[in-house]
């Protein structure tokens, strides 16, 4: 039996050692996720607990088949959703307003020198509803027709906001790396 | 823009790519007490039932090993025990009350060892009269001559088999014939542990299981008891039980009252393994946390938001609950008859379904939901059970029972779904004897 398969085993039986044990292997990996698809810390902190809870209550459905990883993220994810359903499904479409005007130029395509932490802090300030369509289409991979499923959202809107999604982090990506090369020639 | 939006995809996709970051330290801190809380119960009655069963196992070893002498190597008798009956069984004829105004010399007589007194009847004919202080104890039984179908007539030694044992072997005699208390009332309680048997291809219902979770139910009642021979007895009663299911991920808010506005039909449906829950409060308002499935409802989330309506949160989960009143009729078998009994159990029960409530529970107790629709009145259970019984007293006992129940008919009718529930319990209780 493999280890991932002990502990499980163990934490089904209510092994207080396997459990702390899978979620100290897990939590950071998942924590960057829930991040992910958060607006700020509190929030996430919250989906990683939630989604925690309903990993262990929920371990006795897995049926070992395809990664368990995936599975735990599968969960996570599909908890960042209900919160999202709960407080944001009725976010306005013109948020894009809000977003502050890149001072660099929006059609550097060098993304070299940008750092994950540098990625998901522009993730994270996308309007949660395009942060919600681009995290599902462009990171999990779901279609367009799956993320209105989702979301409760038509497949136009999931496509339109994937659109603006882009559009936004393609500018701030080129302010960050603008702002970068700025950095490092001023020495 | 395609490429260019495709190419940003790849950057953010691979950039967070096993990206970590290490969460704050308090969050286990909030997760293992709220898992460990909802495993505690299950754990504990599992840790129960098996002590029972350990316990169980332990008379019945300690059971057979006495029924089985450790020097039993002699010829083995046939015998009709009534055709006999040992020469230290024969009943003396009770000493006569003196009277003190009578003849000294009478009293002398009887008190120096007058030996010519008569034996009362038995049911021995040629039973021969032994007086302990004159007759050593005899190795030789003496049979009823008109009747003897014994094959071997003496013991090596008294040591040998000990007849004057009650529990080595069951000669009835004139006491054993006569059973004290036929009758006992009991009152029992025992938590129970509940889940089911299903079968069929219903793949929603399929789903709609693994959200729903046990509930820690309790079954209590009283029960009457006749004793119909030294081993069986027959028993009824009343009893009240309850079973519970929490219904996970639909999240519960109030104060929805002011914003409905269908009349005359339930606001939501809710599908579980048990039927469909009506709401029958108009000032609840569900949603599906976990599936797009189980709740249909003209107010979906794309309609209505309860943040946005400042709806007020109760749970993220509902509470589906039924009682019935349970009419049992139980055989119990003794195998084990000392201060510490042994019985097997088994029986079956007709449940008449007297509550049938689906709640939510927040902060400020419980907010009536609905109930759940097209649930049989009467439902039919089989039983199956150990029951320890520690004899306080000649009337008074504790008793353990250990017992699995399983309802033969579901409790409604599913379409491509048969759901057989089973329960386990440890009832525990207090009889009575008279």
């Amino acid at each position: 039996m493999s280890e991932i398969k002990n502990i499980i085993s163990g934490c089904l039986k209510g092994n207080r050692r396997d459990q702390e044990l899978l979620y100290r292997r897990h939590s950071a990996r998942l924590y960057a996720v829930c991040l992910q698809y958060s607006g700020n810390d509190e929030e996430a902190r919250d989906i990683l607990q939630e989604g925690f809870i309903k990993i262990f209550e929920n371990l006795a459905n897995y049926k070992h088949e395809g990664s368990f990883e995936g599975w735990m993220r599968r969960i996570m994810v599909n908890t960042a959703l209900e919160k999202y359903r709960a407080k944001h499904s009725l976010y306005r479409v013109d948020d894009i307003d809000d977003i502050p005007e890149p001072d660099a130029d929006p059609d550097n395509e060098d993304y070299s020198g940008l750092h994950a932490d540098d990625l998901l802090e522009i993730i994270r300030e996308l309007p949660p509803k395009y942060r919600m369509v681009f995290n599902l289409f462009a990171i999990e991979g779901y279609s367009h027709k799956e993320i209105s499923e989702i979301v409760n959202i038509s497949e136009g809107t999931s496509k339109s906001n994937l659109s603006r999604a882009r559009v936004i982090l393609q500018r701030r990506v080129g302010s960050y790396t603008g702002i970068k090369k700025k950095r490092m020639l001023n020495g | 823009m395609d490429d260019r939006g495709a190419n940003i995809d790849i950057v953010f996709r691979n950039g967070l790519k096993d990206y970590e970051v290490l969460p704050p330290q308090d969050v286990w801190d909030s997760i293992q007490p709220v898992v460990r809380k909802k495993q505690r119960p299950l754990a504990l009655l599992r840790a129960a039932a098996m002590f029972a069963v350990l316990v169980s196992l332990s008379f019945l070893a300690y059971r057979f090993s006495r029924e089985i002498p450790a020097g039993l190597e002699g010829p083995v008798m046939a015998m009709n025990p009534e055709s006999f009956a040992p020469v230290n069984d024969i009943v003396y004829e009770s000493q006569p009350i003196y009277d003190l105004s009578q003849n000294n010399d009478d009293l002398r007589s009887a008190v120096a060892g007058n030996r010519d007194l008569t034996p009362v009847a038995t049911d021995n004919l040629n039973a021969e009269v032994h007086f302990p202080e004159t007759s050593a104890v005899s190795n030789q039984l003496h049979g009823n001559d008109r009747n003897t179908d014994y094959l071997a007539l003496e013991y090596k030694s008294r040591s040998y088999l000990d007849i004057s044992s009650n529990d080595a072997l069951d000669i009835p005699d004139n006491n054993s014939r006569k059973i004290p208390n036929r009758w006992s009332i009991s009152a029992l309680v025992s938590p129970t542990y509940q889940s089911r048997f299903s079968s069929g291809d219903n793949e929603a219902v399929s789903q709609v299981m693994n959200t729903e979770q046990a509930e820690m139910s309790y079954t209590g009642g009283i029960s009457l008891a006749y004793k119909v021979n030294k081993r069986f007895s027959i028993q009824s009663g009343i009893y009240y039980s309850t079973i519970g299911k929490e219904l996970t991920g639909i999240k519960a808010y109030s104060g929805f009252e002011d914003h409905f506005y269908t009349k005359g039909s339930p606001n939501f449906t809710v599908l579980t393994s048990s039927g469909n829950v009506l709401t029958s409060n108009n000032d609840i308002f569900l949603t599906d946390g976990l599936t797009s499935d189980r709740i249909q409802t003209l107010y979906n989330i794309d309609v209505f938001d309860p943040v946005k309506a400042s709806l007020s949160y109760i749970d993220n989960s509902i509470h589906q609950n039924f009682s019935f009143l349970e009419l049992p009729v139980v055989i119990r078998y003794k195998v084990v008859d000392r201060a510490f009994d042994f019985n097997l159990i088994g029986g079956v029960s007709s449940n008449l379904l007297v509550d049938n409530t689906v709640f939510a529970t927040g902060e400020n107790g419980r907010t009536p939901v609905g109930n759940t629709d097209g649930m049989n009145i009467i439902t039919f259970s089989s039983s199956l059970g150990m029951g320890m019984e520690y004899n306080l007293s000649n009337n008074l006992s504790l008793n353990l029972e250990p017992t699995f129940r399983y309802y033969l008919n579901p409790f409604n009718d599913i379409p491509g779904m048969r759901i057989h529930p089973y329960s386990l319990g440890v009832f525990s209780g207090i009889s009575w004897k008279f």
